[in-house]
Order: C-alpha cells, then sequence, then structure tokens
C-alpha cells in the first residue's frame, strides 16, 4: 500500500520539473528585450557604408574639393584564433596566407604581430581597424584574395583630394573625429570623419551626408552567409550635398601666388552681393597635405610652426589696426554728422599737436582740405575732426559724442563678427564709451585719450574681412550683404542679409572721387594705377609693437559700378602704397581684365622681399 | 477497427491528449521548416512528417486492432532481442549523423533502431520485473530484479556502443518504475544528490563540500534511525574538522581547506563505521549511508578531474548551463541562441510563421531545438500550453498505470512515462540553458519519422494494454 502513494511522489517530481521549466522560460521571456539586443549583437554584422562627401565647387563650378576612395581594413582576431583551432582538429579551412598578405601590405611580420595584438586589446570579438587609408590599388589585390585572409574584410571611406592645391584656409580640412567630439555630438561615432576649419568645418552637417549601414547574416563561426533580413533592413548611404561657393578659383590662386613668402590676407568681395572671391591667408600650405596617410605628421608639423602659423586663417581672425584706410570710415561719419562739410579744411603742422602729445603728420605748412586730407592721408586733418566729434555739445557729453560715433562704426561691420559661413571668425575691437573706460582704466576719460583712434590706431582693430567688407560698403554707396562663401547648398540657393550704414548715399561721392585719386599722381599709391580700370583705394600704414609698419589697403573698381572690393592686409610690409597696393590692384585687373598688362608689377611683388627676422612675435 | 473504439474501456483523454501533442508537433514543424521556394514538397522537413504521422496512426491503430494483448508480454523478450540485434549491428554499418552511427539506411527511410529500443526495453522490463515486484532484497527476487537491471545495462551498452550518448541517458529513466516497484528512495536521492553534488563541485569545489557535509549530516540525522549512534557520528566530523585545523594552524602545514576538510570527514567516518559496528552494532544500512557520504565527497574531487578530460564541445555544453564566460559563437551559440530566439518571443509570442525561420539562426532549428519556435511564436503563454499537454500526458499515463491488475502494464506505464518526461526534461531543459545539451527529440515535435513511430507505438501499446486491464499476465504465463 506504501508503494501506491509513490506515484504522487512521481507526479509531484515530474510536475515540479515542468514548473520550473515554465518559470524559467517566463523569465527568458520577460527580459526578452535584452536577449534580443544580444540576439542581434551575435548573428548581425554591420557593414558601415560611408555617404561620400559633399564637393565643394568654386562659382564657376571649377573642384575645389572632391573625394577619394580610399579602404580600411578590419579584422575579427577571433576569427584567426578559430583558424588554428580548426587546423589543429584537423578540418578543412582555408589557412591564413601570411606571406602574402605581408607582401601586400607591404609589413614585416613584426608590424602585423603589433597591429593584431593592438586589434585584440581593442576586442577579440569585434571589429577593429586593421590599417587605415589603404589606397585603391592596394585594396584591389586585398579584395582579390580576401578568401586567403579569414577574418579580414575591406570598408571603403572615401578622403578628400584638394585638386587646385589652393584655398587651404577657406577650405579647411577633415579629421577623424576625437572621444571629445563624440561626446559632444552623439551624432559622431568613433571612426568618422568630421570638418575641422573651413567650410569643412563650418558644413560639416550638410558635406557628410547619412551613413548607411549594411546588415550581414553570420553563422556560429562568424562567417558571413548571406544578407540579414534579405537587406530590408539595410540604409542606403545618402551622399553629403554639394557647396557652391562665391570663390574664383583662379584668383584665389592667383592670390596666394602672390601673397608667397609673405605674412598677411587678403579678402575680394563682389560688393552688389557679398559674396566672397578672394580669401586668401598667407604663409599658407597645399590643403592635400591634410589628407591621406601622413595627416598626422603634416598637422602636427603646420602647427608646430609658431612662427608663421601656417594654420592660422589671418582672413578672419587676425585683428590688425586699420590704420589710415580708417580715414574713410571717419570722413563719412562726420560729413553725416555735419561735424565738416566737403569744404572744411585744416591747416598741417607736422602734426596734430595736444600738449606735448603728437601725433605726427608727413605733411607740414599745408593747408589741407577734404579732398586732399583722402588722397594725402592727413593725420591732422582726421585727428582734429575726431576732437571736434567727440567734443561737439550738439551730441551730449564726450561719452555720448563717442557713443553715436561708435554706433555708425558698428554698422560698418566694425567690432563684431560678420556673420561669415566660416567657423572660429574673430570680431576685431572696438568699444563703447563704457568699454573704454575699462581699456583706459579712467571712468571720466576725456576725448584726447582716444585721439589714435581717429587714424585707426589704437584701440581698434579689424580682421581683413572686416576691412574687404567697409570697402564694400563704400563701393556700394553704403549697404552691404553678409560676406559669404557658400552661395548654394545642393540644388537650393542660399539668400543672404542685407545691412545699410547710415549715411546718406550723397556723403560716399566726395569720399569716392577723393579715393580714386588715391591712385593718381599726388595721391599716396599713384604707382599702384591699372591703366584702363577706375579704381579707388586708400592706404593705410599701420603702426604695430612687433616690427617694421603693416601695410594695408583698400579698394574698389569700377568707379561708377564696382564689381570687386578688396582688403589687403601685409604683416611688417612698410607703407601701404610698397606693397599692399599693388597687391589689390593686381587682383582687380586680374579679375576684371583676366591677364595683366604690365607684367613687371607682377615681378615687382613676387620680388619684394620682408624681412620677418626682424619682427618680433607676438 | 471500429470496435476499438466502441469498448468501453478504451481511453479516449489519452487518445486526445496524444493527438492534441501531435497536432501542436506538426504545426510547430510546419511553421520551422516551411520554405515557398522548396524544389519539391516532398523535400520538406514538414511534408515528410506528415506522411510519417499517418504511418505512424496507422500502425498505432493496427496495434489497438489486435485480438490478444498478450502478445507484448510474451513476445517482448523476443523483439527485444531483435532489436537489439538491431542496433548492435547499426553501430557497424550505419550511417553517421552528428558523431552517432544510429540510423540505418532503407533507401528512402533512414530507421533510427535505438528509438525502438527504448519501447522494447520497458516491454521486456516490466514483463520480468512484474515477476519481482514489489522489489525487495532477499535471494530469491534479487536473481529477477538482477536481470531487470541486465537488461537495462544491455540497451544502454549497445546504445553506448553507437556513440549515442542521449539516448543511452535516456534509459536512466528506468529509476520511475523501479521506484515505484520499492527501489529504496535513499538510493534515487543519493544518485540524485550525487548529481546535484557533481554538478556543484565545478562552480566552487570548497563551497560544494561544506554545502554537501551539510546537506548529508541533515539527511543522515532524517534516515539514521540508531540517534545514539548519529549523535557520536556527528561528534567525529567536529572532533576532526577542528583537530585538522588546529593542526594547520599551530604547525602551519599549507594544505589547502579542501583537503583539511575532506581529510577529516574520511577519518571521521571510517571511525565512526568502526565504533558503529564495536560499540552500538548500528545497522548495516546506516554504515552504508555513512560510506556514502565518501563516495559523494570522492565525486567532489573527481568531477573536475573528468570534467577536465571531455572533449571540447561536451565541456562546452557544461559551461553553458554553469554560465561560464564560453565563446558565444562556438559549440555554446546552440543554446545562447535558442534562448535568445524563445526570449524573442515574449508574452504572447510573434505569431504562426513569424519567428525568424528564414534565417535559420538556431542549427537543429526542426530537431532537436524545435521548442524555440514554440517560444518564438507562440510565447510564454504557448510554452506553457505545451508544458501543461505534457503534464497532462503523464498524469494520464500514471493514473492508467496505476488502475491496472497486471504489474506487466503498471511497470510498462511508468516506464513509458519514465521515458517520455526525460526526454521533455532533457529536451526543454537543454534548449532554455538549464541542463547541458542533451541531444535527443522533444516527443511529437521534432522532426523524425523514427522518433514520432516509436512514442505513437508507446502510447497505443498502453491504450491497447489499459482495454485488457483487468487481465494479470504474470499469473497467466
Amino acid at each position: 500500500m506504501e508503494l501506491k502513494l509513490r506515484k504522487y511522489l512521481i507526479l509531484a517530481f515530474f510536475f515540479l520539473v515542468l514548473v520550473v521549466y515554465a518559470v524559467k522560460i517566463f523569465v527568458i521571456q520577460l527580459s526578452a528585450e535584452k536577449y534580443q539586443k544580444r540576439i542581434y549583437q551575435n548573428i548581425v554584422q554591420e557593414i558601415t557604408l560611408y555617404p561620400e562627401r559633399g564637393i565643394i565647387f568654386d562659382r564657376y563650378s571649377k573642384v575645389l574639393a572632391a573625394n577619394k576612395p580610399v579602404y580600411t581594413l578590419k579584422v575579427i582576431p577571433y576569427r584567426l584564433n578559430l583558424i588554428e583551432r580548426h587546423l589543429k582538429r584537423g578540418d578543412e579551412v582555408q589557412n591564413f596566407d601570411t606571406t602574402l598578405f605581408l607582401q601586400i601590405l607591404d609589413i614585416d611580420k613584426k608590424e602585423f604581430e603589433k597591429r593584431m595584438a593592438k586589434a585584440r586589446a581593442h576586442s577579440p570579438y569585434s571589429a577593429s581597424d586593421f590599417m587605415k587609408l589603404i589606397p585603391e590599388e592596394q585594396a584591389a589585390l586585398l579584395k582579390e584574395n580576401i578568401y586567403k585572409f579569414p577574418g579580414f574584410y575591406l570598408e571603403k571611406h572615401t578622403i578628400r583630394d584638394y585638386p587646385l592645391h589652393i584655398g587651404a584656409h577657406l577650405l579647411g580640412y577633415i579629421a577623424e573625429v576625437s572621444q571629445a567630439d563624440i561626446d559632444k555630438d552623439h551624432s559622431y561615432k568613433k571612426g568618422d570623419y568630421k570638418g575641422k576649419g573651413g567650410l569643412e568645418a563650418y558644413y560639416d552637417k550638410i558635406l557628410r551626408g547619412k551613413k548607411g549601414v549594411r546588415y550581414m547574416l553570420l553563422d556560429n563561426r562568424r562567417r558571413v552567409i548571406g544578407r540579414y533580413h534579405n537587406g530590408q533592413d539595410d540604409i542606403l548611404p545618402q551622399a553629403g550635398k554639394d557647396l557652391k561657393t562665391s570663390i574664383d578659383a583662379d584668383l584665389q590662386a592667383y592670390t596666394e601666388w602672390l601673397l608667397e613668402g609673405k605674412r598677411g590676407a587678403v579678402v575680394a568681395i563682389e560688393p552688389k552681393t557679398g559674396e566672397i572671391l578672394v580669401l586668401a591667408s598667407a604663409p599658407s600650405y597645399d590643403p592635400n597635405l591634410l589628407t591621406g596617410k601622413d595627416f598626422g605628421t603634416n598637422l602636427a608639423k603646420l602647427l608646430a610652426d609658431k612662427v608663421d602659423k601656417p594654420i592660422y586663417n589671418r582672413a578672419i581672425q587676425a585683428q590688425y589696426p586699420p590704420g589710415s584706410t580708417f580715414k574713410t570710415l571717419q570722413a563719412l561719419v562726420a560729413l553725416q554728422d555735419s561735424v565738416i562739410t566737403t569744404k572744411t579744411h585744416y591747416y598741417c603742422n607736422y602734426g596734430y599737436h595736444m600738449g606735448s602729445h603728437v601725433v605726427k603728420c608727413h605733411h607740414h605748412g599745408v593747408d589741407v582740405d577734404f579732398h586732399y586730407s583722402i588722397q594725402n592721408s592727413c593725420n591732422t586733418y582726421y585727428c582734429t575732426v575726431f576732437m571736434k566729434y567727440l567734443n561737439d555739445s550738439r551730441f551730449g557729453t564726450v561719452h555720448q559724442a563717442y557713443d553715436r560715433w561708435y554706433d555708425h562704426m558698428v554698422k560698418f561691420g566694425l567690432g563684431h563678427r560678420l556673420g561669415v559661413d566660416l567657423p572660429y571668425e574673430k570680431p576685431g575691437a572696438l568699444n563703447d564709451a563704457n568699454g573704454l573706460k575699462l581699456v583706459f582704466k579712467d571712468t571720466a576719460w576725456r576725448a584726447g585719450r582716444a585721439i589714435s583712434m581717429a587714424i585707426g590706431q589704437g584701440n581698434i582693430s579689424v580682421t581683413p574681412l572686416q576691412l574687404a567688407n567697409y570697402a564694400a560698403i563704400i563701393a556700394n554707396r553704403g549697404y552691404y550683404y553678409t560676406p559669404h562663401l557658400v552661395t548654394q547648398i545642393g540644388d537650393s540657393i542660399l539668400t543672404y542679409e542685407k545691412h545699410t550704414v547710415d549715411i546718406d548715399k550723397r556723403w560716399f561721392e566726395p569720399v569716392i572721387d577723393a579715393m580714386e585719386d588715391v591712385l593718381k599722381p599726388g595721391g599716396t599709391a599713384p604707382g599702384a594705377r591699372v591703366e584702363g580700370i577706375d579704381i579707388c583705394g586708400k592706404t593705410g600704414t599701420a603702426q604695430n609693437p612687433f616690427g617694421e609698419d603693416h601695410s594695408v589697403f583698400i579698394a574698389f573698381a569700377p568707379k561708377d559700378d564696382p564689381e570687386i572690393a578688396v582688403g589687403v592686409y601685409i604683416e611688417n610690409g612698410g607703407y601701404g602704397s610698397n606693397i599692399a597696393a599693388p597687391i589689390a590692384t593686381l587682383i582687380i585687373e586680374k579679375y576684371l581684365n583676366t591677364k595683366i598688362k604690365e607684367k613687371y608689377r607682377e615681378d615687382y611683388v613676387r620680388n619684394y622681399k620682408i624681412d620677418y627676422s626682424k619682427v618680433k612675435p607676438n | 477497427m471500429i470496435g476499438v473504439f466502441s469498448n468501453k474501456r478504451f481511453d479516449w483523454p489519452l487518445l486526445l491528449i496524444y493527438m492534441l501533442l501531435v497536432t501542436a508537433g506538426w504545426i510547430t514543424l510546419f511553421s520551422t521548416t516551411y520554405n515557398p521556394d522548396a524544389e519539391s514538397w516532398l523535400s520538406l522537413e514538414h511534408n515528410k512528417q506528415l506522411f510519417f504521422i499517418i504511418i505512424s496512426l496507422v500502425v498505432g491503430f493496427m496495434i489497438l486492432s489486435l485480438p490478444n494483448s498478450s502478445i507484448f508480454y510474451t513476445l517482448s523478450s523476443l523483439l527485444y532481442l531483435g532489436v537489439l540485434f538491431l542496433v548492435v549491428i547499426t553501430a557497424f554499418v550505419g550511417d553517421e549523423t552528428n558523431g552517432a552511427r544510429a540510423w540505418l539506411d532503407f533507401g528512402f527511410f533512414k530507421l533510427q533502431s535505438s528509438e525502438f529500443l527504448k519501447y522494447a526495453t520497458a516491454l521486456v522490463f516490466a514483463a520480468n520485473l512484474s515477476k519481482a515486484t514489489p522489489i525487495e532484497f532477499n535471494s530469491e527476487k534479487l536473481r529477477t530484479f538482477a536481470v531487470s537491471i541486465l537488461i537495462l545495462l544491455t540497451a544502454i551498452l549497445s546504445v553506448i556502443l553507437q556513440k549515442d550518448m542521449g539516448t543511452a541517458l535516456v534509459f536512466t529513466a528506468f529509476a520511475v518504475p523501479l521506484y515505484r516497484e520499492g527501489l529504496p528512495g535513499e538510493i534515487i536521492g543519493f544518485v540524485l544528490l550525487a548529481v546535484a553534488v557533481a554538478f556543484l563541485s565545478l562552480l566552487i569545489s570548497s563551497f560544494a563540500i561544506l554545502f554537501f557535509m551539510v546537506l548529508f549530516v541533515v539527511l543522515l540525522w532524517v534516515f539514521v534511525t540508531e540517534r545514539e549512534f548519529f549523535k557520536r557520528a556527528v561528534w567525529f566530523y567536529f572532533a576532526f574538522i577542528l583537530a585538522f585545523y588546529f593542526f594547520k594552524v599551530v604547525f602551519g602545514i599549507s594544505i589547502s581547506t579542501d583537503y583539511v576538510l575532506i581529510s577529516a570527514y574520511v577519518l571521521a567516518t571510517l571511525s565512526a563505521v568502526v565504533f558503529g559496528w564495536l560499540r552500538y552494532r548500528a545497522s548495516l544500512r546506516s554504515m552504508l549511508l555513512l560510506g556514502m557520504g565518501i563516495v559523494l565527497l570522492g565525486l567532489i574531487k573527481v568531477t573536475p578531474v573528468v570534467y577536465g578530460h571531455l572533449p571540447d564541445h561536451q565541456r562546452e555544453r557544461i559551461d553553458v548551463v554553469l554560465g561560464r564566460d564560453i565563446d558565444p559563437r562556438g559549440n555554446a551559440y546552440n543554446v545562447i541562441q535558442s534562448t535568445r530566439a524563445i526570449g524573442s518571443g515574449g508574452f504572447f509570442g510573434k505569431g504562426f510563421m513569424h519567428g525568424p525561420q528564414e534565417n535559420k539562426l538556431v542549427p537543429f532549428r526542426q530537431t532537436d531545438f524545435i521548442f524555440c519556435t514554440v517560444g518564438e511564436e507562440w510565447g510564454f503563454v504557448g510554452s506553457l500550453f505545451v508544458l501543461s499537454l505534457f503534464a497532462l500526458l503523464l498524469w494520464r499515463i500514471i493514473n492508467i498505470a496505476e488502475r491496472q491488475k497486471s504489474a506487466f502494464t503498471r511497470i510498462y506505464a511508468y516506464s513509458i512515462a519514465g521515458i517520455i518526461f526525460f526526454h521533455v526534461f532533457a529536451n526543454i531543459g537543454s534548449v532554455i540553458k538549464l541542463i547541458p545539451v542533451i541531444g535527443i527529440p522533444l516527443p511529437f515535435f521534432s522532426y523524425g519519422g523514427s522518433a514520432i513511430l516509436d512514442f505513437t507505438i508507446m502510447i497505443f501499446t498502453l491504450l491497447r494494454l489499459d482495454m485488457d486491464r483487468n487481465l494479470q499476465y504474470e499469473k497467466i504465463f
């Protein structure tokens, strides 16, 4: 009888096991999401499909930045171990052809081991980069023999190619994202490239496109056995959008050629549209140095050069005193606010005397009228005008008068970023009355304290872009469009904001007339004139604490219907007429006439030597 | 045949449960192996399986129509010897698949002879043991009992000859009828304990030893009826362990804690046995129990060594269950994928034909890993349904067993209950990573003609025997 009861024990045991199973199944299925994620990671290999980066064109559709295919050789280290295991077991497997592998990649066994160790350290089971930036020819050899290299596969990338070798600063470069980049913006993943500097950086999100992914199904030995889900989940890469810029590639190349051996920057703008024709900074470098295998060493070399600073984009980042080119704006503001008329004249005697302080001038014993003050760049005249302006009781106190003047200057794009479509633009320097209190460390500063600003020195600095921009404002007789490089993204045309200055149109003519005569006999830069083109310009010779004066020039042409406005800034180039003016007028001639009539002018610029060894480093 | 169903003693519930299982099994297989691009419909496993099911049903009804049920009793030895012969033949001339040489190729049909050995063994085992039940260890019954065990061992050996370890393990299922017929529970308990201890020893040795010692002492307390003797034995354990620790600490002998414990235990046991025999005249049973402790302890040290010498694929199967850090893309792949496939089913499943069968991620999905499809497509609800069907089946078989007048039918019924249970236990347990992978089919679900035929014959034989439940074969012959 007792044995009959064992039925219940047996049934209880059966049911207990089945209940335990049911509970376990419940646990597995409750945490389904976790399992699903892991199932996915285990059986699917994601192959990133890198999009083609958008191409950058110049205004005539010449290619400034293109793409060149390269390959990354990836390895899953575990697969190699597996091969060894199979070999030991005597299974028939494709053995790794080491000799051929080393031969194709042109590395030795030691290097191979080193790279494998690195990949293993990264992860034995997932893919690591074995070698990057493999050129197409080498990759073709690998592809052909890839079945002999189990565990390895190729991933196609593109790198940049800058076929014209110009525009390093405006184009920038691309580099693999750093961990900091990824942390900042999670749309970047390890191994992605990102624009650094220039248009590549500013328009990175547009240029880079969207990565695609191909899902490959793996079997238990991590062999690809087909497409996952028949490729239905695959995402095709979306190519980045192309950029059409306003750059004139020929003019840019010409400008860079003229600037060789000098330090400084040139910006040329089409005044009617704000389109930047040239944006050059010197010293420069071939942008192709920062693509491909030697990227790292080349970049390090460029960054290490603390004297020439070739990476530094002077055109938008250097902040220089505008010097006498600023007198054009002074004249316009003073006319607008009736501090002077076109008839106003002052007597110049060696300079402007303010107690013991003298702002020197090269004129002496001359009666200087308005026209002459610009044509000949009289310091005394503009010191007098500026003092008169600040002390004008119509405007209230000196500080109030200064702020009125300041507001005008801000409208000319000074003291703030113009908003050009490039990263790291600098604002230049211009303070309002309160700002000056801090600068002068004097809450009750008097007009005389600001005297050097009258002639574009002291507490004012501009970027070469701002310089060119106010040349464009004068050319336009009172307005400008935000200076920009990109005119078209893909098929859509971009529009930019129009800004007007609060100077009546009529006040521009006398200033422009005088600027025209700057390039005529009796002006400050007659040597830079170009036969047959009405160029209006203004020289500047900016004092600086580092060495020889900077040579500055703004210009636009033709006078009545300007097509180009230029700002040239040559560090330690001496008088504005020495080097900045000849460069500016060569660029104008080249742009308007496509060729230079008088070859010696080019030779002069090319041969003009500036001794930078005496310049104090800043 | 119609006469069969009008028989008042025909057990409809068992047939219904059987039909439900076969139907659920075939639907699952259909969803797993469905392939619209197949070249011919005959190449598809679910179509072949349908054919096997029909054959099985025909054979099943032929069994039901047998005029005389006693032939199961009388012809069992002949059947057993015949199948055994086939199995041994297969071991030498059969086709090898997945390492086992278990298939005899008949052209259209590949016969897995060992499947039928389970059935034949169940019959002959029942016929033999029915003469010696209830099991008692006295001289007259011992011979018959020994023959029963010999029948099992012969069957196991012949299957091992085929290198089919999974099927060999199935024969441990005969512990169920043995227990029912009076095998002391201590023996079953001891074997289960030994398995648990061996398994634990692979996890952490010292922990396993401590665990085992506490457990064993508790068991002793329950089973040893001579309480005085037991108290002394426990004192010995404590004394020896303390003594060993004392020596270890005082003399700074650098032996591991494991060996301290083991040595103390062995010495304590030996002393207790000698002391118990001299002083208390303790029963043989009590002293055997103490002795078993030493065997278990031996297992703790031996198992890891055996484990270390196992072939790679078997060791990895154990590692998977132990949750060791194993390569998920190697041999453990099956189980990891199967648990994930089941997990992906969630509570209600992805629905019929919505498992990623087109990917065939889980190898052996239509055979040993068929339960994945259940879990994935029908979710927890479906899995519970299938488990319940099996529970119902076992419950029904055992109820049928208990209403028999004949010990033969009862033992036979318990045998097939044990066999079916072991299949379910081993198959689903493997798939959900609770036990190491044992490659045996899930009854009524896994693809395979031999298996479905064998399980059908098992059930229908019981149905036929049950119709004559008032007969007592062992008394007649």
